[in-house]
């Protein structure tokens, strides 16, 4: 492989990456690194997932047959891939986005949802749930029946939340505002006084990012360790609230939007260290090119279990990045 | 406390409703619009607005949840309470139930999502003017959708479709 051709390729992009970054990406693609910033240079395919509460997909279909929707997975037909180039703005103020009949949201962020598997009638905690991708996704899956508490801790995000909420049709949601530490502190009580059980959490975290660099190259220039270390502490302390207050299994989904081990293998290893708990291979569309955890890095060795986790590389699947982990706590 | 933020609180405030409240509630919805209330908890929040929460929860399983978390909303804006308006998205949601409709063509359409007021046709009018309020069946060309509620105010269709659900310059 060609330092020149990866040189090129590094030019092109709007922000010039950090040397570490660029080194420790290396470490984990090896040959694949070209491929991997050359995917950072191609537009991201526009996707939106059809909002079943208000619509049958095959209606959705055909009433947005301008866009040449095409379907990307046989066994979950709600995600479209817009095929036709359309003007800006052009989905979002559309009649049938006004009207709620699809949400705008990135393949890769669809799969979280997917890996929640949520079923009518579960007792779901979204933890940090704005603007609401997997919160309305999720919905949807329930048929709005069941509970989900979508939460988040701040008040601009919370608006977003609400916003996309009503306009999907969801209604058997309860909006928080509060942190998430202190949500999860608070399960135990609730499952007590209320005679119900979490069954799943979705622990869909803060990160840095690192996935989403073709929607927004920025993160290329806010990329930097200490961040990592900042991030990869706060997720430790949200993950070890969930499993330490989850009752015996409750299934409880990681996601990120990152591709440091940091904020995800070494979150997960620390969950596998300290609580009694099972990694499961979440059920995602068999379509889809994924990658497992990693078991080694920078001289840590994690677990052989981490090959249930999954890692999402851009350039596989022309998508974002993105990590899911699913453990059940035992 | 200011005046400002008192206001704010009490209309901010979640009050989860009695059973004879919602039963009120379901026979007025039956009565209007011929829906039947599904398996739900009813709260009043906001001005006047009665949100249905459909987590197959009791009310008092949600009363320990409004006492015990920062709750900020509770499922979803489903009908005025003074004036028994059912929300643009309620109207979506029990569409299969809805009997009190008009229809409007596609130009009414347009200007309905451009936030006019609708002048309506002789045969409009009569069935419109025989409820308070009418749910409305839009016509967009290629497929057609309920898309909340009007009312006859001198003659024409008054306009609730919410300001963020309008649209400026319908394609269409």
């Amino acid at each position: 492989m060609s330092s020149n051709k990866l040189s090129e390729v590094l030019s092109k992009l709007k922000y010039k990456p950090k040397q570490e970054f660029i080194a420790r990406l290396q470490e984990l693609l090896q040959d694949e690194i070209v491929d991997f910033f050359e995917c950072m240079l191609k537009q991201l395919p526009t996707s939106i997932r059809v909002n079943t509460l208000k619509i049958d997909v095959n209606e959705a279909l055909s009433i947005m047959q301008k866009w040449q929707p095409k379907q990307v997975f046989n066994s979950y037909p709600e995600a479209l891939i817009i095929q036709k180039q359309y003007q800006p703005g052009e989905l979002g103020n559309s009649i049938e986005h006004k009207l709620g009949y699809f949400y705008i949201q990135e393949i890769s962020s669809m799969l979280a949802g997917i890996a929640v598997d949520a079923k009518p009638y579960d007792v779901i905690v979204d933890v940090c749930a704005a603007p609401g991708s997997k919160t309305t996704q999720i919905a949807a899956a329930m048929q709005n029946k069941g509970l989900i508490i979508a939460n988040d801790v701040r008040n601009d995000r919370i608006k977003i939340l609400l916003s996309n909420i009503e306009r999907i049709g969801v209604s058997n949601c309860i909006v928080t505002k509060m942190s998430g530490i202190k949500l999860l502190e608070k399960l135990p009580k609730l499952e007590k006084t209320m005679q119900i059980k979490f069954n799943k959490i979705l622990l869909d975290v803060p990160c840095s990012g690192e996935g989403t660099i073709r929607s927004n190259q920025y993160i290329l220039q806010m990329w930097n360790i200490n961040m990592i270390k900042r991030l990869a502490a706060l997720q430790k302390k949200l993950l070890h609230a969930a499993l330490l207050n989850a009752s015996s299994g409750t299934e409880i989904v990681y996601s990120t939007c990152t591709l440091t081990p940091e904020e995800n293998e070494e979150v997960i290893q620390y969950a596998l260290d300290n609580f009694d708990v099972k990694l499961v291979k979440p059920k995602l569309p068999s379509e889809l090119k994924l990658s497992s955890g990693i078991t080694e890095w920078k001289n840590k060795v994690f677990s052989s279990e981490m090959r249930n986790a999954v890692r999402l590389w851009p350039h596989h699947n022309n998508t974002e990045g993105f990590f899911i982990a699913k453990l059940v706590k035992l | 406390m200011s005046k400002q933020n008192k206001k704010q609180t009490r209309q901010n405030q979640i009050v989860v409703l009695s059973r004879a409240k919602k039963k009120q509630i379901a026979e007025q919805l039956k009565q209007y619009y011929g829906i039947i209330l599904p398996d739900c908890v009813l709260v009043a929040s906001g001005k006047q607005k009665i949100w249905i929460l459909t987590a197959g929860i009791k009310s008092w399983q949600l009363r320990v949840l409004l006492n015990k978390l920062n709750v900020q909303a509770v499922g979803l804006y489903f009908v005025n309470q003074n004036e028994m308006r059912l929300s643009f998205d309620a109207t979506q949601l029990m569409k299969s139930q809805i009997k009190n409709y008009i229809e409007l063509n596609k130009q009414q359409t347009k200007q309905w999502f451009e936030g006019l007021a609708i002048e309506l046709s002789e045969q409009q009018q009569k069935i419109a003017k025989k409820h308070n309020f009418v749910v409305v069946l839009c016509d967009f060309g290629n497929f057609k959708e309920y898309a909340g509620c009007g009312k006859i105010i001198n003659n024409k269709l008054a306009n609730f479709v919410p300001k963020e659900r309008r649209m400026l310059k319908m394609q269409k």
